[in-house]
């Protein structure tokens, strides 16, 4: 078998390879795109301090320990145990609350669930999207709902940073308008009126484009009350804070790639290696 | 001294078949010299097969087979066992590389007409290890104990539900609880480690003990041992070692590089190899939005999903599934072609091989989607062809026009 046969045959398994990433990764025209760093120290500190300072009190992050923060976060031990340490009392230990399972579910109608993987099971787009979703509605228990979770138990913590958003006006004439005219469409057909249903399709459609470009050019939401950061200080937060979590659910991924690559190429060696061991054996062969 | 060498090899001889046993099965098993690139895949499934135990045996070092500690157990051997990561990926990476490289193997058998006289019990043998393999498989996966883990087999043990009569009491005795619970886990974890690798193990011996019998097949679909020299040997044959030890190497360290990029950069796979709800804890009372098994056995999802119930008996589709995998088994006897290889037979074997092949991928796509009517569609046609290919091959594998067979092995 020749050297052209197999990359023929290796760049064949590639390809399907990448199709089959590709398939998982189409269908998130509702997120956006979180762009962590996640060799970015700083940007991981940063957001290990806001989990730190928002987030653990209610959730935990129970299957890591404050000691792979030295390395993951590139601090010394006392850094840890002075700025990021407010439960437990060793660097051993992992990293928990103290927050009353049974107290929780009465306050929040269920325990908030621990975070170490979380990003393993949302995906990093998906937590900073989520993070940024937040909206005022005073008909949710906690003054607030998400666009991206609809009727989530949980409060907006992030709130003094970011302010407080509530839709715009045009959003709300929109979404007014997507509602009315699926109504509409359901009336039309009831009645079987043709025209006056593809009308109502014809609004529902533009309605639904119009909606995407707003909340595209950023104008879906408000705000109403500032916080003390601007939109893009927010972001930045956000961006940092995901990255921490992205880096909680898997500390080891950097070493990994890392490794990875001196294996590779290893392998490559190798390859070439055995490909002239076996050509050699093999010339006699006809 | 310097006859010790000897000696020992004399001494052992005396005692154990060594040198009978190496020059048998190795230094002077004659296999054909023209084997291609789909031969690689036998002498895969067992580096696979070894990547599998001993990872598995480092594993089990670490892990809690219970309810309460097997989540956490797993995350510890993530995080801080050293190597558990690693030794984690190589293991869950395996499950999926041994699907792919014994998908390929089978189908390499059926290119070439490897289960046909006489190694129709070779074929039966591998089809064993086959489904041994997914038993082993699906208790894996429980052990985990995520989402995905809980309620995938939560799903296809209540398959098992659907049987008449005995279906009820058939679940609760392989859960052994109403509901799947740690008593499920701790079952599924001792057959996983014990019971069902010496069987598969087993399987393999006598798979190789009945291949080294009759012999290798090979592209052409030839009998090498039908042309011997003055000496007994197969005039197209040479020694396994050196030439195919030296060759399966190559392909080992080639087959390594893209097992190690899947393990180093890939793990998840975009959630093909680890679904992403499996790395939420097992919650009885919460149902993950969509269940879908992991890839490799999605094409019997969807055949299951295709067949309509009837009186509101999901049976049809459970003995469906169970029949797709049963037709594998009776490939020698109803293939009915002259020739073995696709090399010498007509369009009607390469046309029926091909859509089988296409049938079974789009059936696999489907196997993960959510079902709606169009896709329920396609499974359905996909199904019947799935079928079809067994059912009409007695009959096109007798009236296809073959090519005739050379008298010697080509490249």
């Amino acid at each position: 078998m020749t050297i052209k046969l197999i990359m023929k045959k290796i760049g064949l398994l590639l390809a399907i390879i990448g199709l089959m990433t590709n398939l998982q990764a189409a269908g998130s025209a509702e997120t956006q795109s979180a762009n962590i760093r996640s060799d970015n120290k700083i940007s991981l500190q940063s957001g290990a301090k806001t989990y730190m300072n928002y987030c653990l009190a209610c959730h935990t992050l129970k299957y890591m320990r404050y000691e792979t923060l030295v390395d993951g976060l590139g601090i010394s031990e006392d850094m840890i145990k002075k700025n990021l340490m407010f439960t437990g009392d060793k660097i051993t230990d992992h990293i928990t609350n103290n927050l009353p399972e049974n107290d929780a579910k009465e306050w929040f109608g269920k325990a908030p669930p621990d975070l170490t993987l979380i990003a393993r099971v949302r995906g990093a787009d998906w937590l900073y999207t989520y993070m940024k979703s937040f909206y005022a509605d005073e008909n949710r228990p906690f003054g607030v709902n998400n666009t991206l979770f609809k009727d989530v138990g949980m409060p907006h913590v992030l709130a003094p940073l970011e302010g407080n958003k509530v839709k715009s006006n045009l959003t709300k004439e929109l979404e007014s308008k997507i509602e009315s005219s699926d109504l509409g469409i359901a009336i039309a057909n009831r009645d079987n009126d043709e025209a006056k249903a593809a009308n109502q399709r014809a609004i529902l459609h533009k309605a639904t484009e119009d909606l995407a470009q707003l909340k595209h050019d950023k104008g879906y939401f408000e705000i109403a009350t500032a916080g003390s950061m601007s939109a893009q200080e927010y972001d930045e937060t956000v961006r940092d804070l995901v990255n921490f979590m992205d880096y909680a659910s898997e500390p080891v991924k950097l070493e990994r790639q890392a490794l990875g690559i001196k294996v590779i190429l290893f392998l490559l060696f190798l390859f070439a290696i055995t490909y002239f061991l076996k050509k050699e054996y093999w010339k006699d062969i006809h | 001294m310097s006859d010790n060498k000897g000696t020992f090899i004399e001494w052992l001889d005396a005692r154990f078949p060594a040198t009978k046993v190496w020059k048998e099965h190795i230094s002077e098993y004659y296999a054909p010299k023209n084997f291609n690139f789909w031969y690689i895949f036998g002498g895969l499934a067992i580096v696979v097969l070894v990547n599998q135990i001993l990872t598995g045996i480092w594993l089990t070092m670490n892990y809690t087979p219970t309810a309460e500690g097997a989540f956490a157990s797993v995350e510890f051997i993530m995080r801080d066992v050293n190597w558990g990561w690693l030794l984690r990926y190589m293991h869950s990476t395996g499950a999926s590389a041994f699907f792919v490289v014994i998908y390929l193997h089978m189908l390499r058998g059926i290119m070439y007409g490897s289960y046909k006289a006489p190694r129709e019990l070779l074929w039966v043998f591998g089809m064993i290890i086959y489904v041994l393999l997914m038993a082993e498989a699906f208790m894996g996966y429980l052990l985990p104990w995520g989402q995905m883990s809980f309620w995938g087999a939560q799903v296809i043990i209540n398959l098992f539900g659907a049987i008449p009569f005995i279906g009820e009491d058939l679940t609760l005795w392989i859960r052994g609880d109403y509901v799947i619970s740690g008593a499920t886990l701790t079952r599924f974890f001792a057959l996983h480690v014990v019971a069902v690798p010496i069987a598969i193990i087993l399987m393999v011996f006598l798979h190789l003990v009945a291949l080294h019998k009759v012999g290798s097949n090979n592209p052409d679909g030839i009998e090498i041992k039908d042309n011997k020299d003055e000496n007994g040997i197969p005039r197209d044959g040479i020694p396994f070692h050196p030439y195919y030890t030296v060759k399966d190497t190559m392909a080992t360290v080639g087959f390594l590089i893209f097992f190690c990029a899947a393990i180093f950069f890939a793990p998840e796979m975009g959630g093909y190899f680890l679904e992403p709800p499996n790395f939420l804890p097992a919650d009885s009372l919460t149902t993950p939005d969509h269940i879908a098994p992991v890839w490799y056995f999605t094409p019997f999802y969807a055949i299951l999903r295709a067949i309509p119930s009837i009186a509101g008996s999901a049976f049809p589709g459970v003995a469906a599934m169970g029949l797709a995998i049963v037709f594998l088994f009776l490939l020698p006897w109803l293939d009915k072609s002259e020739v073995r290889s696709i090399r010498y037979r007509g369009w009607m074997f390469k046309l029926a091989l091909l859509l089988f092949c296409i049938s079974f991928v789009i059936l696999g796509y489907l196997g993960m989607q959510q079902p709606t009517e169009g896709k329920t569609l396609v499974a359905r046609i996909a199904t019947a062809i799935y079928f079809l290919f067994f059912l009409a091959m007695p009959w096109y594998t007798k009236v296809d026009k073959t090519k005739p067979v050379p008298e010697r092995v080509t490249h």
